[in-house]
């Protein structure tokens, strides 16, 4: 496992606080990480039933990081932001096999994020105040660092949840490639290498 | 030193719109391994079974990265194979 620091944003004071990107991290970190994250899921989806099926819920609340934990594979890599011991983030790449859609760059290796997620506590949705911001970047740069540091040129590619398109487009300035019928629609994304720059240095 | 304009700008989004990336429930395919772990919580395959299956499927997926050092077509993204 190799371990940066990095800065995130506090949510109440905006203040930078110093955290640790671990990537690498094994099977145990990501189900323990469930264990502290389920039951603020748990009790979102309480609020919203006793809400009568109303109000915010993400539309990954049924995730399960033990469950992933258990199909870890050799392409799998996973990263964490941990602050204090807490894990603040996890995310799944898969960093071989995935191939660029991008025409510059088709056909040409990228790491492709399996699956990225901030803690329930830094999810507005599911944590009105919530505790931690830019937790998410962090993620995403790595993935890109990791794509620089494997030779891939910094090349990455996702499918999005619909309610995260807007954020794929706009901060990430990624391309969009429109719903993919390989991935039951769910809109294909990749950042193109002019972008990568911008994006490392927010 | 403060973090960047930028940050915040992108720190900010995220917090309107919640991050995430990858499959949502039911719509998501189900990968080999999942399908291992419910014929096995069904009853329908005993736990040697089970090992072996999933044996078999992780010497498969490594094969295949050794296989392939160059990434090939046929690993086409979220294909039931690769998706966890």
């Amino acid at each position: 496992m190799v371990t940066r620091a990095v800065f995130i944003g506090d949510g109440q004071t905006r203040q930078r606080i110093p955290a640790n990107l671990h990537v690498g991290v094994d099977a145990l970190t990501l189900v323990r990480a469930e264990m502290s994250w389920a039951p603020l899921r748990l009790q979102a989806i309480e609020r919203y039933l006793l809400a009568g099926k109303v109000g915010p819920l993400p539309q990954h609340v049924h995730w399960n990081w033990a469950v992933k934990a258990l199909d870890q594979g050799v392409r799998h890599v996973s990263c964490a932001v941990e602050l204090a011991g807490r894990i603040e983030g996890l995310m799944t790449l898969i960093v071989a096999g995935k191939l660029a859609r991008l025409p510059v760059t088709a056909g040409r290796p990228l790491v492709y994020l399996d699956y990225l997620e901030s803690a329930p506590w830094n999810n507005q949705d599911i944590t009105p105040a919530q505790e931690y911001r830019g937790v998410g970047l962090r993620l995403m740069q790595a993935a890109v660092q990791y794509s620089l540091d494997v030779g891939f040129d910094g090349r990455i590619g996702l499918h999005s949840l619909p309610q995260s398109e807007p954020l794929y487009v706009r901060t990430c300035e990624m391309v969009s490639f429109g719903p993919d019928p390989t991935a039951s629609g769910l809109v294909y994304f990749e950042l193109p290498q002019s972008k990568v720059l911008s994006f490392m240095v927010k | 030193m403060p973090l960047t304009e930028a940050f915040w700008e992108a720190a900010d989004e995220e917090a309107r719109v919640p991050i995430s990336a990858g499959m949502p429930l039911r719509s998501r395919p189900e990968t080999h391994a999942e399908r291992l772990h419910a014929l096995r919580a069904g009853g329908i395959l005993t736990q040697a079974e089970f090992d072996a299956a999933r044996q078999r499927l992780l010497d498969r997926e490594a094969a295949s990265v050794v296989a392939h050092p160059t990434p090939t077509p046929d690993a086409a993204p979220c294909s039931p194979a690769t998706t966890s």
